[in-house]
């Protein structure tokens, strides 16, 4: 009985695969717990990130994944420098054909664990052109602080002609 | 009674399974005509590209009030695949005893139109079919030549207006338009039939113009085709008369094939009414509608690009190259840009960006025929996922002069120079899309695509790091979209690299 109960089992599971469409899965449950928001603060500069944990589908390019979204605010003083924060609460509806205004930043774990201290991605300097520059967030072992480092990419503002760096381009935040 | 009650739980449990399986597919079939990916499936078939003919943006207009919310369209796109309007072809047949005027509503009522649309797989890379469309005024007649259904061409070639080689003639000239590919393979002697020998390749001769092949209700596509003639013992060149020389060889014919599109019953073969309703049956397995690639021809790579032998024939161009082929240069620690802004005109643009630092200070102030940086000491070898990126942005927002023959080309310390190009711009665009989205704007498949590449192309070795662009170029089905090629230290002698077998890089010098 036992082996005809796994060999439907094994037919159905088959029979159930066949035709579904290749996908390429790369989602990270752990991502998660980075989500909420995020402070630097040093004399007058004040930046503030929120995360969210966001699972991307793709229907065209079959793909699933999960990454942190996150909006970010710059001030000096009081004077905001640039800010995309207040659209942290709204409907996230991934675009598929241009996304460039629903988030500013997108990391991902370098490797899916809980022991992966590395998130990488990018951040659309809204100040720029939105011109993407390369992040690393290396978390310390609490994860509450994160040193954050990010760089032009190759190309930068080849065609915007936007070649500056709006946030300082090292600073370490702190988990609210 | 354990064992009663073991079985009879094993047995409630398959009962559950199976009952969730079955209810998850029947959700599937109820909402199939709704689900995301149909949607989208179903836009793209009717999305618009720049510079489609107001005469098939009538059809596509007619064929979308008629199908966007057919239930059934979907899996249509899923058999037959995407339109390619902007390659569609079309060839006015002047109506007898009707005067054309200037006016072009005059015209369209007075004339009639036969359109040819290619319908390319959307994982594939080859026109596997067409829509033929007859406009004459407000009356719109279509057809749907199925590329995998030329057995039945074969055998009904009366009612369906041509036999089966004919259909595969017509669409590798199809093809050939769309692709830019026009060396074919019989993969199946049934697809080429009928001459009286069996034929194993088939070339698309240039001189068969689109714009010319037409005479009245009939295409006429002129092309080579090869067969396997029993060898005459003695008359092969430095044989004798027997021994180990091949008993066959391979002759070369030229031809013509006269197509007649419209000379069936006027039933419209296929799932097409004359109203433009897919009127296909509905899919019987619930969602996963067979798709068959089989036409009975495949393309054949093509050679060695004719443009690159002008970039080794231009000395201001190799000369430029070679500048950032130098030691100094790529064992230091700053990147070096020239714009190549036109190239006839000898018109170039340096600059350079800080020390250990990729960024720059280049804009682009109009168009450009491409781009050559070095990469320093410690960055990759070959192209990084950014520079494949930075040229999709150039192309896809119109940076490019010449579309078909955008480049880029790159130095470093590890290995010889490299140039990518693009050598078709519909399979360019599709993977320009695919990456950056369209218009290039979608920053998670940017980084996506960053992400799955960073680290697989950064090996120090030049020849590990071949193998991986060209498997990546492989992943994302770019095909014969764009090329890359293996430069000399002098930058003016280049080699064509492809993926041979999946894990060999195979070279073939540009002569």
């Amino acid at each position: 009985m036992k082996n005809i109960f796994f060999a439907m089992l094994a037919l159905m599971t088959t029979v159930y695969s066949f035709g579904q469409p290749p996908q390429r899965y790369d989602t990270c449950s752990v991502i998660s717990q980075y989500a909420g928001e995020w402070r630097y603060t040093n004399g007058n500069d004040t930046i503030r990130i929120y995360f969210q944990a966001y699972r991307f589908y793709s229907p065209e390019i079959r793909f699933v994944g999960e990454r942190l979204i996150g909006w970010h605010e710059y001030k000096q003083g009081n004077t905001i420098i640039e800010s995309d924060y207040q659209r942290r609460f709204s409907n996230m509806i991934y675009n598929r054909d241009n996304d460039t205004t629903m988030f500013s930043i997108i990391l991902r774990l370098e490797q899916c664990s809980n022991s992966c201290l590395e998130l990488r991605g990018t951040i659309n300097d809204l100040s720029q052109s939105n011109e993407s520059k390369d992040v690393i967030a290396l978390l310390d072992p609490t994860k509450t602080n994160m040193n954050w480092t990010q760089k032009h990419g190759e190309s930068t503002g080849i065609i915007t002609g936007a070649h500056g760096m709006t946030l300082p381009s090292q600073f370490t935040l702190t988990k609210q | 009674m354990r064992l009663f009650g073991t079985t009879l739980i094993y047995i409630l449990v398959t009962l559950f399974l199976f009952n969730a399986i079955i209810s998850c597919r029947k959700t599937e079939n109820i909402n199939s005509a709704i689900k995301p990916d149909n949607i989208y499936s179903v836009d793209k078939f009717f999305k618009l590209r720049p510079g489609t003919d107001l005469k098939v943006i009538k059809v596509i207009e007619k064929l979308r009030t008629a199908n966007y919310n057919n239930p059934s369209f979907p899996n249509f796109i899923k058999t037959q695949g995407i339109a390619v309007w902007d390659k569609a072809l079309i060839q006015e047949m002047p109506l007898q005893g009707l005067s054309n005027t200037s006016s072009l509503v005059s015209n369209a009522s007075n004339t009639e139109y036969q359109i040819l649309i290619p319908l390319v797989p959307i994982n594939d890379e080859k026109v596997h079919g067409a829509i033929a469309v007859r406009l004459t005024g407000d009356s719109i007649s279509f057809k749907l030549l199925d590329g995998s259904n030329y057995m039945a061409y074969n055998t009904d070639s009366i009612h369906l207006g041509m036999n089966g080689r004919q259909l595969s003639v017509l669409l590798m000239n199809l093809h050939k338009h769309v692709f830019g590919q026009s060396r074919f393979k019989i993969t199946d002697s049934a697809a080429f039939g009928g001459m009286g020998r069996r034929v194993g390749h088939v070339i698309i001769n240039s001189a068969s113009a689109i714009s010319s092949i037409y005479v009245t209700h009939q295409t006429t596509v002129c092309l080579s085709f090869t067969t396997e003639e029993p060898r005459e013992q003695g008359n092969l060149f430095g044989c004798p008369p027997v021994g180990d020389c091949p008993q066959t060889v391979t002759v070369w014919h030229p031809g013509c094939e006269q197509i007649f599109v419209w000379e069936d019953d006027g039933t419209g073969y296929g799932e097409f009414e004359n109203d433009g309703t897919y009127n296909g049956p509905p899919p019987s397995d619930g969602g996963s509608y067979y798709y068959n690639p089989e036409t009975g021809w495949e393309a054949e790579p093509e050679a060695c690009d004719p443009f690159i032998l002008t970039l080794q024939n231009d000395v201001t161009f190799s000369n430029k190259f070679k500048t950032l082929n130098d030691l100094s240069v790529v064992t230091g620690n700053i990147e070096k840009n020239i714009i190549v802004n036109d190239r006839v005109n000898n018109s170039y643009s340096e600059s350079q960006g800080a020390p250990n630092s990729s960024d720059n200070t280049i804009t682009l102030t109009g168009m450009i025929d491409g781009r050559l940086h070095d990469h320093y000491a410690g960055l990759n070898s070959i192209f990084s996922p950014q520079d494949v990126i930075a040229m999709c942005e150039v192309y896809l927002q119109g940076f490019a002069r010449d579309s078909a023959n955008l480049f880029y080309g790159m130095t470093s310390s590890y290995g010889p120079p490299y140039l990518i190009k693009v050598t078709n711009t519909e399979l360019f665009r599709r993977f320009a899309e695919k990456i950056c989205g369209v218009g290039g704007n979608d920053n998670v498949r940017k980084e996506n695509f960053k992400s799955d590449y960073e680290y697989l192309l950064r090996s120090p070795d030049a020849t590990y790091n071949e193998l991986q662009f060209l498997k990546m170029m492989s992943d994302k089905k770019i095909g014969l979209g764009m090329t890359l090629f293996r430069g000399n230290n002098d930058c003016n002698q280049w080699s064509k690299l492809s993926l041979f077998m999946g894990n060999e890089v195979r070279s073939q010098p540009c002569n």
